[in-house]
C-alpha cells in the first residue's frame, strides 16, 4: 500500500518477502548454524524466490575468507529434488528452462500466421458486411499475417535456441533493435487482430439495428423481413452518399439485391467468428511474450509452492 | 468463358479449395519456417563463430531468407508461374546449409531436424496436392487476366 510505502520507506513488497521469509524461516538459527562452521562465519545469506526475486537476508561479512561467501536459498516451484539433482541443477543452468514458453509462442504465433493467411484471403469475399472497408482491412490482415510469420520464426528459432543455447536468447533480449523488432510485430499482428474485431464489431451493430435483436441473438436464422431490413442497412451503410430512394430504385432494378439469403449471412459471420480466433491467438501470443506482459507476471504469482 | 465477381459464389469456391489444400500449404509454410529457424540457429550461427562475426549476421541471414520465401509464398497465391522459382531455391539453400552443418557435427536428431524438413517440405511442394492446387490458381490467374482483356477490348 502507498500508505506503507511512506510509512516505512521501503517498498511492501520487500517488507512482505521479508515478513513472510522471517516467519517461514528460524533465521537466528540458521545464522548460528551458519556462523558454528569456521569454514562459512560471517557468509551472506540470500534467498531467491520462485519468482527469481533476490532478497538479501543478511550481508556477507569477511571473516572466513575475503571473497564473499553466501549461502544461496533458493525456492524451488515445481516437484522435490534431491541434493544430487540440485546441485547438478545449480552447476549447470544459471536459469530456468523456458522451453514450454518458448514452444507455447511457437503454437500461438504459428497458428495465427496460417489462419491470419486464410482470413486475408477470405477477408476480400466477407463482402457483404464490412461496408466496403474490407479490402483495406484484408491488407491490414495481410501485413497482420506477415509479421504473424516473422513471429512464428523468431519462436521456433528461440526454442531451437532454446534446446542448443539458452544463453543466445538472454543475449538477444538484451539487445536494443531485438526488443524493439518484437514489440513491433507484436503490435503489426494486434493491428491487424484489432481491425477485424473492428470490422466484426461492424457487423454484429448492423444486424442488432436493423433486426433489433439481443447480442446473444445474432446467430438464429432470420426471417424474410428481417433479411430484408438488414440488406437495406447494409446498402445504405456501403454506399453513404446516395439517397435512400436511389438505393431502393437500384434494388428494384436489379442491380443491387434485394434480400440477402440466410446461407450469405450465416456465412460471412462464419468468417468473422474465424477472424476472431485468429485475432485471439494474435494477442495471447503477444501477451506471453511482449506488448501485455504485466498480466502475465501478475498470474505467476499465482504458482508458487515452497520447497526450502 | 465468364469470369464470376460474385463475392459469394468466389467465397465459397475459395473455402471449397481451402479445406482440400490447407494441409499441404500449411504444413509447407511450417515446414519452411521450421527448416530457416533451425538452420539460423546451428548453421549461420555456427559460420558466423567460425567467421569471427557477431551472431546477428546469422539473425539477420534468416529473416532475410524468410521475406524471400514470403515473397515467394505471396507469387504463389497470387498464381504466378515463377512462384517455385523463388520456392525451391530457398529449399535448396537450406538443404545446403543444413548438410555444411553436418558435415562438422555429429549427427543428433535435433541437428538432423532442418534437412528432413526441408526435404520434407520439397516433396510437398512437389506432391499432388500442392500441384493441383498451384495449377488451379494459375488458371484463376489467367481467367482473370483474360476477362480484364475482353473488358479493354
Amino acid at each position: 500500500m502507498p500508505r506503507d510505502f511512506l510509512q516505512s520507506g521501503v517498498p511492501t513488497a520487500h517488507t512482505t518477502t521479508r515478513q513472510r521469509l522471517t516467519s517461514l524461516l528460524d533465521l537466528p538459527a540458521l545464522y548460528r548454524t551458519i556462523d558454528a562452521d569456521p569454514a562459512i562465519v560471517g557468509a551472506g545469506v540470500v534467498h531467491i524466490g520462485s519468482d527469481y526475486q533476490v532478497t538479501v537476508l543478511r550481508e556477507f561479512v569477511p571473516l572466513c575468507s575475503i571473497r564473499p561467501k553466501r549461502v544461496i536459498l533458493r525456492e524451488v516451484a515445481g516437484q522435490l529434488m534431491t541434493a544430487d539433482e540440485y546441485a547438478k541443477l545449480a552447476a549447470n543452468s544459471p536459469r530456468e528452462s523456458q522451453l514450454w514458453k518458448e514452444a507455447s509462442g511457437i503454437a500461438t504465433n504459428c497458428g495465427g500466421a496460417v489462419i491470419g493467411f486464410v482470413i486475408a484471403k477470405a477477408g476480400v469475399a466477407a463482402a457483404p458486411f464490412s461496408a466496403g472497408t474490407s479490402l483495406a482491412l484484408s491488407y491490414i490482415a495481410y501485413a497482420g499475417s506477415a509479421a504473424g510469420g516473422v513471429q512464428c520464426l523468431n519462436s521456433l528459432w528461440r526454442t531451437y535456441n532454446e534446446l542448443t543455447n539458452p544463453a543466445e536468447n538472454d543475449y538477444y533480449d538484451t539487445l536494443g533493435w531485438y526488443q524493439t523488432m518484437t514489440v513491433a510485430l507484436d503490435g503489426i499482428s494486434l493491428v491487424g487482430a484489432g481491425s477485424s474485431t473492428f470490422a466484426t464489431v461492424k457487423t454484429a451493430m448492423a444486424i442488432k439495428r436493423s433486426t433489433g435483436r439481443d447480442m446473444t441473438d445474432i446467430l438464429r436464422r432470420m426471417s424474410r423481413q428481417e433479411r430484408a431490413k438488414l440488406t437495406s442497412e447494409v446498402l445504405w451503410l456501403k454506399n453513404p452518399r446516395h439517397p435512400r430512394e436511389i438505393v431502393r430504385l437500384k434494388q428494384l432494378s436489379g442491380s443491387l439485391p434485394k434480400r440477402f439469403s440466410n446461407p450469405q449471412i450465416r456465412l460471412s459471420i462464419m468468417t468473422q467468428l474465424k477472424d476472431q480466433i485468429g485475432a485471439t491467438l494474435a494477442i495471447v501470443g503477444s501477451s506471453i511474450s511482449g506488448n501485455i506482459n504485466p498480466i502475465l507476471v501478475a498470474l505467476y504469482e499465482e504458482f508458487e509452492s515452497y520447497e526450502i | 468463358m465468364k469470369y464470376s465477381f460474385d463475392p459469394l459464389k468466389e467465397y465459397l469456391v475459395w473455402r471449397r479449395y481451402a479445406y482440400r489444400f490447407l494441409p499441404a500449404w500449411a504444413g509447407a509454410l511450417l515446414l519452411c519456417l521450421n527448416s530457416i529457424a533451425g538452420n539460423m540457429t546451428h548453421s549461420l550461427s555456427y559460420y558466423a563463430a567460425v567467421n569471427h562475426l557477431p551472431t546477428e549476421y546469422a539473425f539477420a541471414t534468416g529473416v532475410a531468407l524468410c521475406l524471400v520465401f514470403f515473397v515467394g509464398l505471396k507469387m504463389l497465391y497470387e498464381g504466378f508461374r515463377h512462384a517455385n522459382g523463388v520456392l525451391i531455391p530457398v529449399a535448396i539453400v537450406n538443404t545446403l546449409l543444413a548438410i555444411a552443418y553436418l558435415e562438422n557435427h555429429s549427427p543428433t536428431l535435433l541437428n538432423l531436424l532442418p534437412l528432413f524438413s526441408a526435404l520434407l517440405y520439397i516433396l510437398v511442394l512437389n506432391s499432388k496436392n500442392h500441384r493441383r492446387y498451384t495449377s488451379m490458381l494459375r488458371v484463376k490467374r489467367r481467367r482473370k487476366i483474360r476477362a480484364a482483356k475482353s473488358l479493354i477490348h
